[in-house]
């Protein structure tokens, strides 16, 4: 392979993974985050109140 | 069964590699760091590979994880950029320094007619001071300065006064020395270029020790200078013929998802277990080194015994 070439693979590539893992995971956390959020909105108010 | 990468005339298992990139994401997860310190020791002595084929892949897979690293940073905006900038330049010119080190080593010291290899030993000794020092100041740490400690507290290196001085508003330090940020900047690419380790296993300690930044600055400064020291550490080793960019990815593609159970896991243990740990697992792997050396020195010395024996039987 051409070694110019090669050489901006090389640091292409990996800056591509970098991006794509950075996009990936802020989706799953935001994901995780509106998912927990949606349980605690769930959660029934208490119904048993006692003055 | 698996596919196999030849890595400088080393037949490397896929597999295996990727194991290994796995093994390294989880402990970088755990710890919060970028594992290079662990990558390159274990891909010579697990997988065999040349030092410094090792190094090249070790900093060309850095560029993976310095540019997710980057983009995290740049949204919670907890980066000294001036402390960045100024050890740019210091970085660029000590990560090529550091690389023709690395070239001048694996050609090694010519004795007569023949040649004694240096990259095992210089390396070995570089990373067992390394990791011995990094080691031991989390150990000595106290625990109020490791874990609490949001504030600047001039350090010793921010209170010499040499040279041009500057403000660092966004860590509260004022009148550093740019020129001594600038050299730390050339040892950490040195080191880089050397070693093949992203430099904030030596950084982290260099910036909140010696120069007082609050922990809080102190992690997200330094990303920049770890995106341009792995891409110049990458360019270096790429013209000397050192990067395998199949093991580059196989460990970047494993160590980056397997870092994410890394940073779970980190979450249900305390601090001050979490620095005994780490302690525990950089001095381990100098005595993984010592190991390999006191190995290969057995090794050598059944070779030399056996030698003037089948001479000696031949006649």
């Amino acid at each position: 392979m051409n070694p110019v070439l090669y050489a901006l693979l090389c640091l292409i590539i990996p800056a591509v993974w970098g991006f794509f893992s950075y996009w990936l995971f802020s989706k799953i956390d935001a994901a995780r985050s509106r998912k927990a959020k949606q349980n605690q909105d769930d959660q029934s108010p208490p119904i048993d109140y006692e003055i | 069964m698996f596919p196999t990468l030849d890595v400088g005339g080393v037949h490397v298992s896929l597999f295996a590699a990727a194991a290994l990139g796995a093994g390294v994401g989880i402990v970088a997860g755990l710890f919060g760091v970028g594992g290079g310190f662990l990558l390159v020791p274990a891909l010579h002595v697990v997988l065999r590979v040349p030092l410094p084929l090792a190094v090249g892949a070790s900093v060309c897979q850095m560029i993976g994880t310095a540019f997710s690293t980057f983009l995290r940073q740049r949204k919670q905006g907890q980066a000294e950029i001036r402390f960045d900038v100024l050890m740019l330049g210091g970085a660029m010119v000590g990560t090529e320094a550091g690389a023709r080190t690395l070239s001048w080593l694996d050609h090694g010291l010519r004795w007569g007619k023949s040649s004694v290899p240096l990259t095992k030993p210089v390396l070995y000794v570089c990373y067992s001071i390394l990791l011995i020092f990094v080691a031991m100041s989390l150990i000595r740490a106290k625990p109020r300065v490791a874990d609490v400690l949001d504030q600047a507290h001039p350090g010793p290196m921010a209170r010499w006064k040499v040279g041009p001085l500057i403000d660092l508003p966004r860590s509260g330090l004022k009148q550093v020395p740019a020129l001594v940020i600038a050299y730390v900047g050339l040892g950490l690419g040195f080191l880089s270029g050397l070693l093949g380790i992203g430099g904030g296993v030596a950084l982290m300690p260099v910036m909140i020790y010696g120069f007082g930044f609050p922990i809080r600055y102190a992690a997200g400064t330094g990303v920049m200078v770890l995106i341009v020291g792995s891409a110049t550490a990458t360019l270096s080793h790429v013209l000397r013929g050192n990067v395998n960019l199949g093991l580059a990815m196989s460990l970047l593609l494993c160590s980056s998802l397997f870092a994410q159970l890394g940073a779970r896991l980190s979450s249900r243990l305390p601090p001050r277990i979490m620095r005994k740990l780490f302690a525990f697992l950089l001095l381990s792997t100098v005595g993984v080194l010592v190991y390999d050396i006191w190995n290969q020195a057995q090794h050598h010395r059944t070779q030399a015994t056996e030698q003037p024996s089948k001479a000696s039987a031949g006649k």
